[in-house]
């Protein structure tokens, strides 16, 4: 259950290379993919100023990494819903959500996961820290 | 012109003792070398090439999976691909620690055309978004038919020729 409205945009915070594709400034495939039976973590930053959205990546989800933040992906909640993916609040921390379903599966579910992850990449946005 | 992968001249000599028997615990790093002495031609597969060894070094440091068998797998795939009439690929790690190969692009006025392979242990996954429209996903086993209809399709989306073709 969640709170959202199709526009608000989510934001999930990034600290991977493998995650980013530089050169054309886009996400890679491989972040809409997560092992973690709890999913992964995003942020509802609709309408949050800049320095606002890093001050909670800083505050709330740097202290779990040992890594540097490289950016963040952004993505609208109707893209999510439309990969039949499912969005749960989560908080605290303020704004957080929790996104399941993207487990590994067979080779033939992963192939229609992939399709679905190739039309999430195309409707996010990448915003490089560093 | 040609040029290694560098796997082989893969310089660990200023890691700790703690991470070399890190590496020593995934990999068998000098058999992973000594395979990796093939010579292929500059371009962009060196490019992948090197990615490939930074992804692998990535994995080491940010302590995520990554599967050697499908590496290797997409070192073949790589070098089986012609060079200079396809676009460059990008590389990275599914969850599992499987290869995955990329290739994007987007105009102003049209949605992104995404083409990815995974390189898993039996097959390869794969599927087309082609501007903004899922086209084509599936399986297909490691065999030269599989291959040809992946570089089919990588040619009528990615082919460079095709592109200028378009562009004049």
């Amino acid at each position: 259950m969640h709170d959202l409205k199709p526009l608000d945009i989510l934001s999930r915070f990034l600290f991977h290379k493998k995650h980013i594709n530089r050169d054309k400034g886009v996400v890679n495939t491989s972040v809409f993919t997560e092992k973690h039976p709890k999913g992964f973590s995003v942020f509802n930053i609709t309408s949050l100023p800049e320095l606002k959205i890093w001050c909670i990546a800083e505050e709330y989800v740097v202290p779990y990494y040992s890594q540097l933040l490289l950016g963040r992906c952004e993505l609208e909640t109707q893209y999510y819903e439309q990969a039949h993916l499912t969005i749960e609040k989560s908080e605290p921390p303020p704004k957080h959500y929790n996104i399941h379903g993207m487990p590994v599966g067979t080779d033939y579910e992963e192939a229609k996961k992939l399709s679905l992850r190739q039309m999430m990449v195309s409707k996010s946005k990448l915003i490089l820290k560093i | 012109m040609n040029a290694h992968l560098n796997l082989e001249s893969w310089d660990d000599t200023n890691l700790s003792t703690h991470t070399k028997t890190q590496i020593g615990n995934i990999i068998p790093l000098d058999k992973y070398r000594q395979a990796k002495s093939t010579a292929i031609t500059i371009g962009w597969k060196e490019k992948v090439g090197r990615q490939l060894q930074d992804l692998y070094a990535e994995s080491i440091t940010d302590h995520f999976e990554f599967n050697i068998e499908s590496a290797q797998k997409s070192e073949q795939f790589i070098q089986a691909l012609p060079e200079v009439s396809i676009d460059t690929p990008t590389l990275s790690v599914e969850a599992e620690g499987y290869i995955l190969i990329e290739w994007y692009k987007k105009s102003f006025n049209e949605d992104a055309t995404i083409f990815s392979v995974i390189l898993r242990s039996e097959n390869y996954i794969y599927s087309l978004l082609k501007k903004g429209i899922p086209t084509i996903y599936g399986t297909l086993n490691y065999s030269e038919d599989s291959l040809e209809m992946l570089l089919s399709l990588l040619e009528k989306n990615f082919g460079i020729e095709n592109a200028r073709l378009k562009a004049t």
